[in-house]
């Protein structure tokens, strides 16, 4: 059981018409990890991420899920599997309330019709009070990090197996930054599966099991996170650390 | 003041249908940013299928209910082959040809199988008109614009209290975003359409019994409810519905107190004017688009 | 399609170069024919004109055919749009040769045939279109003549009629917005003027219009207790559902537009409705009548004389193909002009008429060969059009 990883890529394209954005990815989740994903911009994190959830259908290579082969599969279809995604820019329906929102993330789920998604609700609420108090608002009305603390919570109402998050520190400020990292951390320890794709790589590998490097379109380099942090290229090119002389 | 309150009623009958209509455009809009240019054959199928239902021993109501089913059909299966396949990563305008191709053929294979002649509808609402402070209306006729409100109504809690009307306005936001949610944003799109042919083919049995059925009642109502629709803001469901009952009640007053010819002429230039002074209609929202 | 103008020319002057020089005796062949809507909302009226001309033809045939050979009927099919009725008058003058040509039902064909039709040199027969000045058209030799309807005396017809029914003198003039109802506006003023009475509202309206309620008002608060129609079915259904609805409830006297399906869409608000005719196969018809219903049954499978739509064109082309019979028979052959002449000799006891004689070549009106005095009167009673006189609505003066 533990053999089989929960999400496992290999050498995956993507294009985007004649361009290449993503020209071989190799990736391994186990169930139970933190695993991060980093690097530079333009390196292809975010055409991985929608490679792998289906937002983009990939040219080339293999995603298997719980041991299942889903490269082709359109997105609505691998949420219904367990794997949700808080997309880059977090894409609320700001029209709709909080409420609202919170009962799309659990479509697949038919919304909040029985006692099961009732509790995930107060689990969800419970994790981020401020959403409980603008319940009824509409999302749009609400600050960056409101709406990334929605973002999450309503990724967490589809009851995943595995929750991919794409650049969680985007447009927010480092208080809010740190506080959701310590959010993932804590879900991460009651048994959520994450996937991490973080600009700022510091934070991602201080609560990542597992990392990633993405660089032109590949992943170049992969291992526990405390090595990688370590690692005086990722130091020099992610971290803004000199080499030791 | 009786010839006022007339027109006004008139306008109101004449302007549920326009609502209607345009709500149709609304929903289709919202879901897939491409509308149905034949969507007023969905009046058409409404009307000439509930006919020849009568003519082939239907009860009334069966032959109706039927016709309306036809006609969403007719939008489910139109989204599929006619939209669907256009709705690129571009900003592709190939559904606007085949819509409109689709609307022509439907027009004409009707105007084989029904005829040029127009044929009467028949309904309790029309059998006698009843007075209201000397003006004279058809039951029927206050019964249209009933509808279209209470349409608007349904739509908006529909989309408030139901999963699949907030997955609607989910698809309608942003499509990616909605697909995440595990929304299968093709059978949305397809149920929206499937939607507005539906009040489409609903307005057409509505009014059939008052204008009578012919091949060819869809062309002007469809064009002036897209007229409407972008008048009231193509992005707003209570807009089109309120421009719609307004254009209406306009058509009257400007037959009545000036001309009908220039009905068409002062309705078209309303639409124009309002326009130029609100690009997204009277209560639309901006929309921006990714090129 | 419309072939490029040379090709026209070319199509026109060859025939005629093998015409024009040489003996008097140009000879045409022994058929008639026709260019009517087959296709479209308006094909029934193509079929009256056939079975009107088909059924003349086999009379005349089992008589031995028209100076010892039978003659046969061609119809090409116009669907309405005066282009194809051009090119429909070229073949059957010059490639079918026919020696009459016969008119449809829309006038604005018929307009437009009055150029080829000179140009050629062919008689032509209108059998439905009623536009006074396709027939009335100014030229000399005058080839357009007509077996029907005159838009101009129907016009003076309606009026009469509205004069002997109204009590107030009061008369209003409902006529849609296209050529055929702008045209009989002037001489329903004039008839009206002349009638002594008021025309006291002329209201219009579009085609596909729904709701003449604006329309219905005014009239109503004119005082107008007759209104003349000059619509379609459909508008004329909106118009008498208006009137309804405002509570006016004037007499109705229409041309034959409403002769159509007027008491299927309209119903019981029918009912009363006066519609000009040339002739009608309901109610009770006199043994020429007679005869030819049994003819059109036994031809046609028809059961019922309801089944029949505009009786007036199959009357009017069944009396028009006897005129043309005797036309040629006078001329002695069969040659354009000489049957042109021989047109005006024509004297015929038809099924429409007592034609003495059909035409008149001292009169520009008497291109026409049946008179206002002629015009029947029908009436929708029960979703049946019938003669007024067999109907409770009939006048006993």
């Amino acid at each position: 059981m533990t053999d089989t990883p929960l999400l496992s890529v290999e050498n995956l394209e993507v294009r985007y018409g004649a361009a290449t954005a993503l020209r071989g990815a190799n990736l391994t989740v186990q169930r139970g990890q933190l695993v991060a994903v980093i690097g530079n911009n333009g390196a292809g994190k975010t055409s991985l991420m929608r490679g792998i959830t289906g937002l983009v259908r990939p040219s080339g290579g293999r995603v298997l899920f719980k041991g299942e082969e889903v490269t082709r599969l359109p997105a609505h279809a691998k949420v219904a599997r367990g794997l949700a995604m808080v997309p880059e820019g977090r894409l609320i329906f700001p029209d709709q309330t909080v409420e609202d929102n919170l009962i799309l993330g659990a479509y697949t789920h038919g919304g909040l019709k029985n006692a099961q998604a009732k509790r995930t609700l107060e689990r969800a609420l419970a994790l981020f009070p401020r959403l409980r108090e603008r319940l009824r608002q509409p999302a749009g009305s609400m600050s960056g990090g409101e709406q990334q603390m929605l973002a999450i919570a309503r990724g967490l109402m589809a009851e995943p197996d595995l929750l991919v998050i794409d650049e969680l520190s985007l447009g927010l400020a480092p208080r809010v930054v740190e506080q959701l990292i310590g959010v993932l951390r804590d879900l991460n320890g009651q048994g959520l599966t994450i996937l991490l794709v973080e600009q700022l790589a510091s934070y991602a590998l201080a609560i990542a099991d597992h990392a990633y490097v993405v660089a032109q379109g590949r992943t170049v380099r992969d291992g526990p996170s405390g090595l990688i942090a370590r690692d005086p290229e990722v130091m020099e090119t992610f971290l803004g650390k000199k080499k030791a002389a | 003041m009786t010839t006022a309150l007339q027109y006004t009623l008139s306008g109101l009958a004449i302007g549920g249908i326009y609502a209607l209509v345009a709500l149709g455009f609304h929903i289709m809009w919202s879901a897939a940013k491409a509308v149905n240019f034949a969507h007023g054959d969905t009046l058409m199928i409404g009307a000439v299928l509930a006919v020849m239902g009568i003519d082939a021993g239907l009860p009334p109501p069966l032959a109706c209910l039927l016709a309306i089913l036809a006609g969403a059909l007719f939008g489910v299966v139109l989204e599929r082959f006619a939209v669907r396949p256009f709705i690129g990563t571009n900003a592709s305008i190939g559904w606007m040809l085949t819509t409109i191709a689709v609307g022509i053929m439907a027009e004409s294979l009707a105007t084989m199988q029904f005829g040029g002649f127009s044929r009467p509808l028949p309904s309790p609402g029309v059998a006698g008109a009843i007075s209201i402070l000397g003006a004279g209306v058809y039951p029927q006729e206050l019964v249209i614009p009933a509808v279209a409100l209470l349409a608007m109504a349904g739509l908006h809690a529909m989309q408030r209290h139901t999963l699949v009307g907030r997955a609607m306005q989910a698809v309608a936001h942003n499509r990616q975003a909605a697909a995440l949610m595990g929304i299968n944003v093709d059978r949305i799109v397809m149920f929206s359409f499937g939607l507005a042919a539906l009040f489409g083919a609903g307005a057409g049995v509505l009014v059939a019994p008052v204008i009578q059925a012919s091949a060819s009642i869809g062309v002007l109502l469809g064009l002036k409810g897209f007229a409407v629709a972008i008048i009231g803001g193509i992005t707003s469901g209570p807009g089109v519905v309120l421009a719609g009952l307004a254009f209406g009640v306009m058509e009257k007053f400007v037959e009545g107190y000036v001309s009908t010819a220039a009905r068409e002429i002062v309705g078209f230039s309303a639409m124009i004017l309002v326009l130029v002074a609100f690009p997204q209609g009277l209560f639309g929202r901006r929309e921006i688009f990714k090129v | 399609m419309v072939a490029p103008k040379y090709y026209r020319r070319l199509f026109l002057i060859v025939p005629l170069a093998f015409t024009i020089p040489g003996s008097a005796l140009a000879q045409q062949e022994p058929c008639i024919g026709n260019s009517a809507a087959i296709t479209g909302p308006a094909a029934f009226t193509g079929q009256a004109i056939r079975m009107g001309a088909e059924i003349a033809l086999e009379e005349i045939n089992a008589k031995g055919g028209v100076l010892g050979k039978p003659l046969r009927f061609v119809q090409y099919d116009d669907a309405g749009t005066p282009p194809r009725g051009v090119d429909n008058t070229r073949r059957v003058a010059l490639a079918d040769k026919c020696v009459v040509i016969l008119g449809g039902y829309h006038s604005t064909v018929s307009v437009a045939q009055v150029e080829p039709v000179h140009a050629i040199g062919i008689p032509f027969v209108g059998v439905l279109a009623a536009n006074t000045q396709a027939i009335e058209n100014g030229r000399n030799p005058n080839y357009m003549f007509r077996v029907s309807a005159k838009d101009k005396w129907v016009a003076r017809f309606l009026v009469e009629q509205a004069a002997k029914v109204s009590k107030t003198g009061k008369i209003a003039f409902f006529y849609e917005n296209t050529g055929w109802g702008n045209g009989a506006v002037p001489d329903v003023k004039a008839a009206t003027a002349k009638a002594g009475k008021e025309l006291v509202a002329t209201e219009t309206f579009n085609w596909n219009d729904q709701d003449m309620t604006a329309q219905a008002i005014r009239a109503r608060d004119s005082g107008a207790d007759v209104a003349l129609f000059w619509a379609l079915d459909r508008e004329g259904n909106q118009l008498v559902r208006s009137m309804d609805k405002v509570g006016y409830k004037p007499t109705i006297i229409g041309a034959w537009g409403i002769a159509g399906n007027l008491g299927e869409l309209a119903g019981p608000l029918a009912n009363g409705v006066q519609v000009v005719q040339t002739y009608s196969f309901m109610g009770d018809l006199d043994h020429k009548g007679q005869a030819l219903w049994q003819k059109i049954q036994t031809k046609y499978g028809l059961k019922d004389p309801s089944q029949i739509k505009m009786g007036s064109g199959i009357a009017n082309t069944y009396d028009a193909v006897h005129i043309v019979a005797q036309a040629i028979e006078k001329a002695g052959a069969y040659d354009w002009k000489k049957v042109r002449e021989a047109l005006y000799q024509v004297r015929y006891e038809g099924l429409v008429a007592k034609y003495d004689p059909a035409f008149d070549s001292s009169d520009p009106e008497r291109q026409d060969a049946i008179l206002p005095s002629e015009y029947k009167l029908t009436v929708w009673s029960d979703g049946k059009l019938l003669p007024i006189a067999q109907t409770p609505y009939g006048r006993t003066n």
